[in-house]
């Protein structure tokens, strides 16, 4: 075997190169250095795309990749690392994608004997692909088309055995909505519209099953290394989301009038109280749950009258589906993120899609006359609209950005996104490191691939009047979550880590033997977030993208903690400057051929 | 100084109310009466010195700080908070 491309511990040597329109199958070798270089998940995932694309392309075009990878750290006993990410261009952005689901699908997929699944082509029919030990097979989805992930899942299981684990798309996905998410045992790869990008291919699911497991470098310590781990991530620093859950955040953030409010019109919500049960809601009961190989446990399945058979909820689905639409009852937003799951539809669009027509309504852009803020009825009837592409809903099912040049007016002004990508929970103007974040990521706005909001919610900065000093401390947050999303490791483990730098180093040591330290892992976040970078300039990226809507850039404020907040064009694009010149960019935010060569980005001319 | 304290999320837990209202010139005194007046709290979220690993305060929702020589003004807020606000 080639010295280059024998296998690391923790890695299989190869990717999964799978054509359904001809229905075959190649092994693609991936060069040792790659993985140093790289190191798997969103990192080995964004090299995969560049060298399997070239110039732009069309994202819902039949041959458009799709990449499903791995880490290192997956099958090993770290917490948090069962683990996958799925790549591709973005139907939503038109620029890269990077999505992250937990939980056993990870454990499976890489137990086929790849680091990566590379699916290109179109099948002829509704498909369900089998990916074990005896190769790939493409049987028929006919019976499970038009059906949820989790129905799919289980007749699918049914049908082939349940040692295979499945992802697979819902109604949202096979109507090609931009923000369709690709789901896995009742979690989402969820941002961005993946699970688009299987529908136009006909893909309803992907079964993986699998016996080849991967050497690592270090197993004893590894052992020793993982029970320290778990240890510390049931301790303090992660009992909030133990506890709570992330639905806690409503009432802070509110407090702090960083809550996303009618459509970002408010950053306090009056009636936030009444979307966060107590703990002892004598009508609200919850349970908790956890990914696969997590000790964290920081899922909470809310029962309810409405819902007695349990709907996971996070800050994210509940201020989208709640607050940002006006909506005060939590039965609706349960009922509303229940139906997210079944369509297999990303909630943060899906709310501020709603949001943003509830708004473009009130002020008579639109003729919908029962689209108000605060109308329950009107939010769940458009999320069925929306899966489906019936009346409005089809408008919807583009994504924000689409919607306003179809609306016209000022209605860009107000269209909550960032390259197309709705933004989450975190009110920019209030949290001005994040908008800088948010402003400058390669999938758009994004609070887990920028964690700036972390900087925000600290002393190091005023966080309603930040200056270029922020821009480097908005960088590390970046470099962190490339190099977590790469490993991949939860962004729950943060608090818990003493040394992130240092604790990661010791992780992929163990793993694979690269031995490593913080100036190495920064490097490689730097070549990480510059080749999604080369990818978005492939595609058609320019300068103008990096911003925000023009609501944030001139109105401030008006209510709560945040009163008075806005950030002005000329602070954004001073901050953006010095983050292109610290990135090494062009001070536009170019990437330069030397940068290309320097940071070997690409492994073919 | 008369400050009042508000706890959020899993300080709100561990102290059993949401708000008190204490005497207090500085975050470290604001922590030793809260120890007193509020036992869940002690060794969980904070210590009569100042605040444990994890937690955070807020005053009046504008400024964060963990450091107990921070100074209170008669009528601010004060809001202890996981330090892992988001997620």
């Amino acid at each position: 075997m080639d010295h280059r491309t024998t296998p690391v511990p923790g890695y299989h040597g190869r990717y999964l190169r799978i054509d359904l329109s001809s229905q075959s199958v190649v092994p693609v070798p991936i060069p040792r250095a790659v993985y140093r270089r790289f190191i798997g998940g969103v990192g080995l995932g964004t090299w995969i795309l560049l060298q399997e694309t070239d110039g732009t392309y069309d994202a819902l075009a039949a041959d458009a990749p799709l990449a499903f990878v791995f880490s290192p750290l997956v099958g090993s006993p770290l917490t948090t690392s069962a683990k996958f990410a799925v790549l591709c261009k973005s139907p939503l952005t038109s620029r890269l994608n990077d999505s992250l689901a937990s939980s056993q699908f990870a454990l499976s997929g890489k137990k086929t004997g790849y680091d990566g699944l590379l699916i290109r082509g179109q099948a002829a029919e509704p498909t369900c692909l089998l990916i074990d030990d005896d190769g790939v097979r493409f049987e028929s989805a006919d019976d499970v088309w038009g059906l949820s992930p989790a129905t799919t899942t289980s007749m699918l299981r049914n049908r082939f055995g349940r040692g295979y684990h499945f992802a697979a798309i819902g109604p949202a996905g096979e109507n090609l909505i931009r923000y369709a998410t690709i789901s896995h045992d009742g979690r989402h790869a969820g941002r961005g519209g993946s699970g688009a990008v299987m529908g136009v291919k006909q893909l309803k699911a992907i079964g993986v099953a699998g016996q080849r497991r991967t050497s690592f470098a270090d197993p004893r310590q590894l052992s020793t290394y993982s029970k320290s781990l778990s240890r510390l991530s049931m301790g303090p620093a992660t009992a909030k989301y133990r506890e709570l859950g992330t639905v806690t955040n409503l009432l802070t953030f509110n407090r702090l009038g960083t809550l996303p409010t009618r459509n970002f019109q408010d950053s306090t919500f009056d009636s936030a109280t009444s979307l966060v049960p107590p703990m002892d809601d004598a009508l609200t009961t919850r349970t908790r749950a956890s990914c696969a190989a997590c000790t964290i446990g920081c899922e909470h399945i809310f029962h309810s009258p409405g819902q007695p058979d349990g709907v996971r909820l996070e800050y994210e689905s509940l201020f989208a589906l709640g607050s940002l639409c006006g909506i005060d009852d939590f039965d609706t937003v349960l009922q509303a993120a229940s139906m997210c799951d079944e369509f297999g539809m990303d909630t943060i669009s899906s709310g501020s899609s709603i949001a943003f027509g509830m708004e473009c309504a009130e002020r008579g852009l639109l003729d919908a006359p029962d689209l108000r803020f605060g109308n329950n009825r009107a939010l769940l009837a458009s999320l069925k609209d929306i899966a489906f592409r019936r009346g409005l809903g089809d408008l919807l099912a583009n994504g924000t950005r689409d919607a306003a040049k179809h609306i016209g007016g000022d209605a860009a002004d107000f269209a909550p996104h960032v390259k197309g990508l709705e933004i989450p929970g975190y009110e920019p103007r209030a949290l001005q490191t994040m908008a800088l974040g948010f402003a400058v990521n390669a999938r758009g706005a994004d609070h887990n691939r920028s964690g700036a909001y972390q900087i925000d919610f600290s002393d190091q900065v005023d966080r309603m009047h930040i200056d270029r000093q922020a821009v480097k401390l908005a960088i590390d947050t970046e470099d962190e979550a490339a190099i977590m999303d790469s490993l991949i490791l939860c962004k729950f483990l943060r608090g818990a880590l003493t040394d992130r730098w240092a604790s990661m180093s010791d992780m992929l040591k163990m793993t694979t033997g690269f031995v490593t330290d913080a100036e190495e892992l920064t490097d490689a976040a730097q070549r990480i977030i510059s080749a999604k970078k080369l990818f978005n300039i492939r595609q058609g990226w320019s300068p103008a993208e990096d911003t925000l809507p023009k609501r944030f850039l001139t109105s401030s404020l008006t209510s709560g903690a945040s009163q008075g907040a806005v950030i002005s064009q000329d602070q954004l694009q001073e901050l953006i400057t010095e983050y292109n010149r610290l990135r090494q960019w062009s001070p536009e935010g170019w990437i330069g051929d030397d940068l290309v060569r320097t940071w070997q980005l690409l492994d073919r001319e | 100084m008369s400050i009042r304290v508000e706890f959020l999320g899993v300080a709100r837990q561990r102290a059993g109310i949401p708000e008190l209202d204490v005497e207090a010139g500085n975050l470290e005194d604001a922590c030793r009466a809260l120890c007193e007046r509020l036992p869940g709290l002690r060794n969980t979220c904070l210590t009569s010195s100042g605040l444990l690993p994890g937690f955070l305060a807020s005053v009046n929702g504008r400024t964060f700080t963990r450091d107990p020589n921070s100074s209170l003004a008669n009528g601010d807020s004060l809001i202890i908070l996981s330090s892992d606000v988001g997620g």
